[in-house]
């Protein structure tokens, strides 16, 4: 897990074998192929989408290399999903409010990764957003 | 062919609600999209399908990490658990 600070946040999810099995991926499927899946977002790229202000999170994959990934004219990073920005002003306390948007952060970070729950082993997201069969 | 490749998915909607307070989540399936990139014919000299293992010289005795393919994991997950020479 890769997370810069600032406005912009880069996480790289994390597959974890399954430890019951210690068969390698290539044992088990020939010619199969890691694809690891690389989730950002960029809060400066402010944009509005469905009427209200909103920042994409973006997708891509770790088998093309970084040096490609990287640039924008390539276009190896898809726009995923546009995540909603409010001030949440109804709720006056700082602290609750601060609570309701780590909320709305993971609430639409959980139905964007959703459907990748079937397909990985196990798929962890920081401490709080876990996917999948526990290991061992 | 070219209309059998995948491209890039629509968009869909989801309420999610938080305190209160409804919000309207734009997004695409991140499976298709997985997929839109990997069958992307811009990318098919890109694309790397197995992990490789670099060093700094024949024997072996320094090995050198730099794109996600050359670590350990991706080695142990798709070829060997064990740590083979």
């Amino acid at each position: 897990m890769v997370v810069r600070t600032g406005e912009q946040y880069q996480f790289t999810l994390t597959f974890h074998t399954d430890k019951r099995s210690q068969a390698s991926l290539e044992s088990r499927q020939p010619g199969a192929t890691v694809i690891p899946i690389i989730v950002s977002t960029d809060k400066t790229q402010l944009t509005v989408f469905g009427g209200k202000q909103a920042y994409p999170v973006y997708v891509t994959i770790g088998n093309i290399a970084k040096g490609t990934r990287r640039k924008l004219s390539r276009g190896a990073h898809m726009v995923v999903g546009y995540i909603p920005i409010t001030k949440l002003e109804r709720i006056g306390n700082k602290a609750s409010c601060c609570h309701a948007l780590t909320n709305l952060f993971h609430g639409c970070m959980e139905i964007l990764l959703g459907p990748l729950a079937s397909h990985v082993v196990m798929l962890q997201f920081g401490p709080e957003l876990r996917f999948g069969p526990e290991p061992g | 062919m070219v209309d059998s490749l995948p491209g890039r998915p629509p968009f869909k909607c989801e309420d999610v609600n938080i305190g209160n307070e409804t919000f309207q989540f734009h997004f695409r399936d991140i499976v298709h999209c997985i997929r839109g990139i990997y069958g992307d014919p811009e990318f098919a000299r890109d694309l790397v399908f197995a992990p490789e293992r670099h060093y700094v010289d024949h024997e072996r005795t320094c090995q050198v990490y730099s794109e996600m393919y050359t670590g350990d994991w991706w080695w142990s997950v798709q070829v060997s658990n064990t740590n083979l020479l």
